[in-house]
């Protein structure tokens, strides 16, 4: 016989109070009815009588209070569960995966998605025989395995309830991984042997509750599984979304600003909304905005008379559509600050004057030094520091280890693995310069030449960025969060104390604008003004060239978090589950350092058409219209009703003689 | 004019009392000459038997026809014609009160029943409660409405005395023999028995009206009840249950057995009456068999 507990900790202390609650019923003296007798002389004799027998005499042949009490003993009993253990087949494997990604919380149902799809995991649940066991997966551009296999249907109650909406994409294809896992188990082979199986497979049917909207699975094998689609939602969608949205400064003119949005109509009919921008939560324009269904429409807000240094900027839909997430970006402007670059350089006259240009000078704080800085550096004693300068260029020198910052060797091997760099004797002119890197993209190198020069090996994740007859003589490379870039040759070269010509590029007009693409890109994109947008959930890697090693992350919500920068002096944040704009700062100070904005521009998201089918494998699942037929649990309104019924009967029988 | 209170007697019932008398299943001493052939020898017209002259007696009792022919004197005796003292002692303590009618009410009318039968035949009646001692003394059909007059001023008393100070009481200011008609439910915690031996000891004719309710024989209670009792406010708190019916009509059962024996041991004629059943049986049926009335 084994017992399986149909009720909570406090639904049985509420039962076993019962039996205790009865008793006390038969003891408490009820209010009486008062009716005046010519005497009680008569009735007392006969009460007398009566008492004579003791109190537990007179429960013992209250034949009603036993009934009462048996009925209770049957139920509490019966709340047990009760069974025998028999020879059953082994039951149904079923894994349940829930979609709790962002477009989930649409509400073109009578409540959201999510809760609709919960009430059919519930039915499916509740469709669970003995035997059966089932599992539950939440899934957006994660899996969540919120209950492993049991056949325990109040825990998987319990975490169906804990699955909550997230502001998530969609992608299955972890969630489908995870259960395959378990009914295709891996195989192991050995040499001469067959392949051997490590695990018993488990076939088992998943349970697909979502709105489709994901990327279809065509390279997955589905093995032993085998796949249920279940759509919920409607077709008649009426949504329209924010797929982007920028605040940047003019190129041309640092100071204005212009803002864009693109607005995309996901429903079936013409749309005419208000597009509201708002800059720190201050309303500073508006505009009219038509999208035709299906399509996309643009949204340029005018921000000439408009002038900030920095702040966040927020973009709203008046529209109260089926899915308000997407009603709404965020962006925001980092405070323009200068880049900090040192030079290290014996002299060099042309790099100097080509680092004195206005271009970079608007750009860039530049600190020349000599090389005699660097074993100051090395040996700790200097205040100077490499690490806190954003750009550090070597000139005809070398540190001895790499710094925390991004550099431009001129002529030199960077002191770290990977680099190689190969002497050879020129005269040489450049043959190729890859014009999509933005340090090379505006340059115009006919007529240069250079003497001597190397040929640079670079690491395997570098880029080549020109080519010489001798090969490679520029090239980039990132080093964890920092970017390097090598230049072959020397412009000035020193030759004991006389200072050779090594190229006449130094005299050219494509020379400080090669340096001025180095200084803006190696400096870590800081010139960017427009801070980066990433989708909810996704980390955020954020470079920060700062002494500074703990920061403070403030959310939308306007929690702060303490946070320390990793090794190699980033900030890995990855609490991105909330849309809006998260603020960074150190210390006490109260202005931001940097920022980073968090927006659902997902198109699959913000279409909330459901889809008919799924590709998954090598099938195409069309919506299988599983008509879960929900069942309802009464027993328990039964169990009420009985106790009613007992103190109905107990109220009667003290009421009445039932001779 | 003054007419009856039917509710007390009916006329049909009166006419048919007219025709009844009161016994005595004892020889008493009347107080004036009634209509009533009295065991006891006195002047009379109707003979009742010769003794021996002894000096003193009346000479003009000597049946001298007799001396004639047996030289011998003897003294004619004829049968007292006398009175009857006929008590009617009400209980009219609030527990008569009870039933419908209510048990006062019929022992009034019995009590009015027995009074206009001894006024008839021309007896003392005397009329009196535990709580109303003063006893209201008629004589002769003259009083009819005097005696209705009086039962119908009879009201059940708030503070009564108990059966044995009453019955003291009566027993301290009606000294004379006769009958006692008792009417009462007996319903005293301290017990009927002590009144009832005072008027055993005082060698009276008694006849015990055991007059109970319907009320008090079955009740018909339901529920859990708080039961107050009208006379001392005693309350007893039951749940009705067929045991607990059981048990009282075993009470009272015991009750009325317990009560018959009594009286049966001591010559008391006992009558048991229900306040339901009318009068006219009750002093047709049960007075009659009992032989208080012929």
């Amino acid at each position: 016989m084994s017992w399986m507990s149909a009720l909570n900790p406090w639904q049985w202390g509420v039962l076993l109070a019962v039996p205790p609650l009865v008793f006390l019923l038969y003891f408490l003296k009820l209010r009486r009815q008062s009716l005046e007798v010519p005497s009680t002389f008569l009735w007392r004799r006969a009460i007398e009588d009566m008492h004579v027998n003791s109190l537990w005499q007179r429960l013992r042949r209250n034949l009603l209070l036993l009934l009462q009490l048996l009925f209770l003993a049957a139920l509490i009993l019966a709340c047990l569960r009760p069974g025998i253990h028999g020879n059953q087949e082994s039951g149904r494997r079923w894994i349940l995966m829930l979609d709790n990604s962002a477009s989930m919380q649409a509400t073109d149902l009578a409540t959201t998605r999510l809760e609709a799809a919960k009430s059919k995991v519930k039915g499916q649940i509740s469709q669970m025989n003995r035997g059966d066991v089932a599992m539950l997966i939440a899934f957006s551009d994660r899996a969540d395995i919120q209950q492993g296999f049991t056949g325990d249907k109040r825990r998987l109650m319990a975490a169906l309830d804990r699955v909550a909406e997230t502001n998530r994409t969609t992608d299955i294809k972890e969630a489908l991984r995870a259960a395959a896992g378990l009914a295709n188990p891996g195989r192991v082979s050995f040499d001469g042997m067959n392949d051997i199986q490590v695990a018993e497979a488990l076939p088992a049917t998943v349970f697909v509750y979502s709105d489709g909207g994901f990327p279809s699975m065509t390279e997955f094998d589905r093995g032993n599984l085998s796949i249920e689609y279940i759509p919920t939602g409607t077709t008649a969608i009426d949504n329209v979304g924010i797929e982007a949205f920028a605040v940047s400064r003019n190129e041309e003119r640092t100071d204005e600003l212009e803002s864009f949005a693109r607005v995309a109509n996901y429903g079936s009919e013409a749309i005419s909304t208000t597009a509201s921008l708002y800059h720190d939560k201050n309303l500073i324009d508006a505009l009219r905005v038509t999208v035709e269904p299906g399509k996309d429409a643009g949204v340029r807000f005018k921000l000439e008379d408009f002038s900030v240094d920095s702040g966040v900027f927020h973009v709203e839909l008046d529209r109260a559509d089926q899915f308000l997430l997407d009603n709404q970006a965020y962006a925001a402007l980092r405070p323009a600050r200068t880049v900090n670059v040192a030079l290290i350089t014996p002299g060099n006259a042309v790099l100097e004057k080509a680092l004195t240009t206005s271009a970079i000078r608007s750009l860039a704080n530049i600190q020349i030094e000599s090389p005699a800085v660097l074993v100051a550096a090395n040996t700790g004693a200097a205040e100077f520091v490499l690490d806190a300068f954003d750009l550090v260029i070597f000139d005809q020198c070398k540190p001895k280890a790499m710094p925390n910052a991004n550099t431009l060797f001129i002529g030199q091997q960077p002191p770290m693995e990977g680099w190689k760099l190969v002497e050879s004797d020129g005269p040489f002119q450049f043959i190729d310069v890859d014009r999509s890197h933005p340090i090379t993209a505006l340059l115009e190198i006919g007529n240069i030449y250079f003497m001597k020069s190397h040929t640079i090996d670079c690491p395997e994740s570098g880029q080549v960025l020109m080519r010489a007859e001798n090969g490679p003589v520029l090239a980039v490379a990132p080093r964890g969060p920092f970017q390097d870039a090598v230049l072959g040759f020397d412009i000035l070269r020193a030759d004991g104390a006389e200072v050779l010509q090594n190229s006449n590029w130094g005299i050219k007009r494509s020379f400080p604008v090669f340096i001025y693409g180095c200084v803006e890109f190696l400096s870590g994109g800081r010139t960017q003004s427009a801070a980066n947008t990433t989708l909810p959930g996704q980390p955020m890697a954020i470079s920060l060239a700062s002494r500074i090693e703990r920061f403070q992350v403030t959310d939308p919500k306007g929690r702060t978090v303490d946070v320390e920068k990793n090794d190699s002096g980033q900030l890995i944040w990855t609490s991105t589950e909330d849309v809006g704009v998260y603020q960074i700062s150190a210390g006490t100070e109260k202005r931001s350092m940097d920022m980073f904005a968090v927006n659902l521009f997902s198109p699959r998201e913000s279409n909330l058409e459901v889809r008919s089918s799924l590709e998954i494998g090598d099938e195409k699942l069309t919506a299988a219209n599983v008509q879960t037929q929900t069942r309802k649990e009464y027993w328990r309104w039964l169990l009420f009703a009985g106790l009613v019924l007992l103190v109905g009967e107990w109220y009667v029988y003290n009421r009445r003689v039932l001779v | 004019m003054k007419t009856l209170d039917s509710s007390l007697l009916d006329p049909r019932l009166m006419a048919k009392l007219e025709r009844m008398e009161l016994v005595s299943r004892k020889i008493f001493r009347g107080r004036m000459k009634g209509e009533r052939r009295s065991s006891r020898k006195g002047q009379s017209v109707e003979f009742a038997d010769y003794r021996n002259y002894a000096p003193g007696d009346d000479l003009r009792f000597i049946d001298w026809n007799l001396f004639a022919r047996m030289d011998r004197l003897y003294l004619k005796l004829f049968l007292e014609e006398e009175d009857l003292h006929l008590y009617v002692l009400i209980d009219d303590s609030k527990s008569m009160e009870f039933g419908s009618p209510t048990k006062l009410h019929v022992a009034k009318q019995i009590a009015a029943a027995l009074g206009y039968i001894g006024l008839c035949r021309g007896d003392r009646v005397s009329l009196s409660t535990y709580n109303h001692q003063q006893p209201s003394i008629l004589r002769g059909r003259g009083n009819t409405f005097r005696l209705l007059d009086t039962l119908s001023g009879f009201e059940a008393s708030p503070n009564s005395k108990d059966s044995a100070t009453a019955v003291k009481t009566f027993c301290l200011k009606n000294v004379h023999k006769g009958i006692v008609v008792l009417i009462s439910d007996l319903m005293d915690k301290n017990g009927y028995e002590a009144a009832l031996r005072m008027l055993v000891a005082r060698d009276l004719d008694i006849f015990l009206v055991h007059l109970l309710s319907p009320e008090e024989l079955q009740p018909e209670v339901k529920g859990d009840l708080k039961l107050i009792d009208c006379e001392d406010q005693d309350q007893r708190e039951i749940s009705v249950s067929a045991g607990l019916l059981k048990r009282y009509q075993q009470t009272v059962t015991a009750f009325i057995e317990g009560a018959k024996s009594f009286c049966r041991k001591r010559s008391i004629t006992y009558v048991p009456a229900r306040s339901d059943v009318g009068v006219d049986v009750l002093i047709e049926q049960y007075l009659r068999v009992r032989g208080l009335i012929r």
